[in-house]
């Protein structure tokens, strides 16, 4: 390859900077929020916690006071809310996780390998359904929900949240699967292997990459979502983090460094998934375009 | 004993599109037959109907004694290498080899030693614990072969094994699959599209054209007395120059004239033309036959397009009519581009046919 002149290298490099920074700039503000004690909505230039960049002097200290606030709420009879509603959606999510990916593994195989009546109209219906938005489905949902006695229920949140996942993880994984040459199976199938065996010995471990992406997406589906758990869950324990995060900011006035501390405290697993699974996101993302 | 037999086997996909039409052959105990015809020729499918990948629309297959049409293919006996190869790319070469086995519940014990006596034969003991990206393509065939080795089958089916190999590598696998034929004395089948590989390997080859078998026969019999143009013009490299001639009687014999050439049969030969009654013929003459410089029993002279000097052979191309005709001659170029050169026919290399080709008319 040949080597880039230094001009190229510096405009290349200038223009990563101005993105990394207007990427992480909102995050800075969230960060510095999060650290000043005063529950405002400060939004000065530059965001160091405390810092008056007007006037080029501390205002204060910055503290973790607000982490501490935000992780030992209880509830009116003094049990430990923060734990209760984590726990809330660390489950759901989890359940989520688990449920979209055995359901669209299985499907997905299904769609890429197999010739049935309804193969194209079912695909087709998955990707139509992912045109909407969630909360249009919000009332019938509700409906539906409310039918099944599953209002307020962390098993009813998972079931809306798979359902609203599991389109595209089938669409994700019946793409990666398609890459994977049929000769493998007829060769398993002349070794011995029953149909079972071979999804479960040779396709599930070689797709992988796929099924990190479509883990990590199921799961930020659930863990991020606000809109739908606001709806169905009207009791505080039953909420997920999300859902308290949006109590934070109230009708007339808003407690910031609360909300901040708690949108980084959420994020953290986020964050902490995508590393671990970063070797196989690279994998996942650009699954099909080469075949090694 | 594992002699395999197939009496009509028919496939038609979709209900009307015939790819394999009632294929009839007795494969014998020990043979390597050879299936070769360009591609979409049947050929592939057939591979795939004897292995069970593929339902036999029509017809009955036999393996040993025993009916197979709806047995499945673990079942048949068979093992399969494939054309990519298909080694499972998360497995170890060793848990390549020994998949089927383990799947089989056999013991750990002689899973080792089977596996290992495979990677002896192939000479890949030291690859056993990579994993097949780790290898090369020639590496990788030989996996592939261990693989179908370790399973100790009745039947070897091979599904164009070398045509994802550099030239180099063909050559050596070709000399290296034959040597272990002779070493194993298993059935194999072979599937190619690659006429010098089904030359040099096959005690028989079937050629298949267009679903239908061709021609069934030892390589020299396909070589030296081809049944139809499109057999003759398949085997042998480079390939059988044809041309159309008319036929005239001239008392006894025969003439067959045409753009730039006249040539007037010996008796044996004008018998079988006059025999077809045809009027039309098309004939085939391999460049073997057609030397420079040489008077052999009729003549083309023509000017010479292209030499091709290839050490102890030149090829030598030039028209006749519109026809290309290619000739041979055993050391470099006798003559230099342009040079106009009389070359000799000999006439038993004169393959005669129908006008259309599908009829083989001298014996």
């Amino acid at each position: 390859m040949k080597k880039p002149s230094k001009l190229r290298l510096i405009l290349t490099h200038a223009f990563l900077v101005v993105f990394t920074i207007s990427v992480l700039y909102p995050v800075l503000w969230v960060v510095s929020m999060a650290l000043t004690p005063q529950q405002g909505f400060d939004m000065s230039l530059i965001p160091i916690p405390c810092f008056d960049a007007s006037e080029m002097a501390w205002r204060c200290t910055p503290t973790l006071d607000n982490f501490a606030h935000v992780v030992s709420t209880e509830t009116a009879d003094g049990r430990w809310l923060f734990g209760r509603q984590l726990f809330n959606s660390v489950v759901v999510s989890a359940a989520t996780t688990i449920m979209g990916i055995f359901l669209a593994c299985t499907a997905g195989y299904a769609f890429s390998r197999f010739r049935f009546p309804g193969r194209r109209a079912g695909l087709l219906m998955f990707l139509v359904s992912q045109m909407f938005p969630g909360t249009l489905m919000l009332i019938p949902l509700y409906v539906i929900l409310d039918a099944l006695g599953l209002l307020n229920q962390l098993a009813g949140l998972a079931l809306v949240y798979s359902t609203t996942a599991i389109p595209f993880c089938v669409w994700m994984l019946k793409g990666y699967f398609d890459t994977i040459p049929k000769e493998l199976e007829e060769s398993a199938l002349i070794d011995g292997a029953s149909p079972f065996t071979i999804f479960w010995r040779i396709i599930l471990p070689l797709a992988r990459p796929a099924i990190a992406v479509t883990a990590l997406f199921s799961f930020m589906t659930a863990w991020n979502e606000f809109i739908l758990a606001t709806t169905f869950m009207n009791e505080e324990t039953a909420f997920t983090l999300p859902v308290t995060l949006n109590n934070y900011v109230g009708q007339f006035s808003t407690q910031w460094g609360y909300f901040a501390a708690g949108a980084i405290l959420v994020s953290v697993p986020v964050m902490l998934l995508f590393f671990m699974l970063q070797k196989h996101l690279i994998g996942g993302l650009t699954a099909g375009s080469v075949k090694g | 004993m594992a002699q395999v037999r197939l009496d009509k086997v028919t496939k038609i996909y979709d209900g009307n599109v015939l790819a394999v039409d009632e294929f009839t052959l007795d494969i014998q105990d020990k043979e390597f037959l050879v299936l070769v015809g360009p591609s979409g020729c049947g050929k592939s499918t057939t591979l795939r109907m004897i292995a069970g990948l593929e339902e036999i629309s029509g017809g009955d297959l036999y393996i040993g004694d025993r009916r197979v049409n709806d047995v499945a293919p673990k079942d048949r006996d068979i093992a399969m290498v494939f054309q990519n190869y298909a080694l499972y790319p998360h497995m170890s070469v060793f848990d390549n080899m020994s998949f089927a086995l383990r799947l089989r519940r056999v013991s750990k014990a002689e899973i080792k030693k089977q596996v290992e006596s495979a990677a002896d034969i192939l000479g890949i003991h030291e690859l056993l614990q990579r994993k097949p990206r780790q290898l090369s393509g020639g590496q990788r065939q030989r996996v592939a072969m261990g693989r179908a080795i370790v399973r100790d089958p009745k039947v070897f089916l091979f599904d164009e094994p070398l045509s994802n190999l550099d030239a180099k590598l063909r050559v050596q696998m070709r000399v290296e699959l034959g040597r272990l034929h002779a070493r194993l004395e298993t059935t194999v089948i072979y599937v190619t599209h690659d006429q010098v590989e089904a030359m040099t390997l096959a005690d028989r080859i079937v050629v298949m054209k267009d679903g239908v078998v061709q021609q069934v026969g030892t390589p020299m019999d396909l070589f030296h007395t081809p049944t139809n143009a499109f057999v003759g013009g398949f085997i042998g490299s480079p390939s059988m120059n044809f041309l159309t001639a008319d036929v005239k009687s001239e008392g006894d014999q025969i003439t067959l004239t045409g753009n730039g050439f006249k040539f007037i049969l010996d008796d044996e030969r004008s018998a079988a033309v006059r025999t077809s009654g045809d009027s039309q013929i098309q004939f085939g003459l391999r460049p073997l036959h057609v030397v420079p410089g040489e008077p052999g029993q009729a003549q083309f002279s023509a000017r010479v397009d292209v030499i091709e000097p290839m050490g102890v052979e030149a090829f030598y191309h030039f028209n006749v009519g519109d026809a290309a005709v290619v000739g041979r001659a055993e050391g470099g170029a006798r003559c230099k581009v342009g040079d106009t050169v009389q070359f000799g026919v000999d006439y038993d290399g004169l393959h005669l046919f129908s006008a259309d080709g599908t009829k083989r008319l001298n014996a």
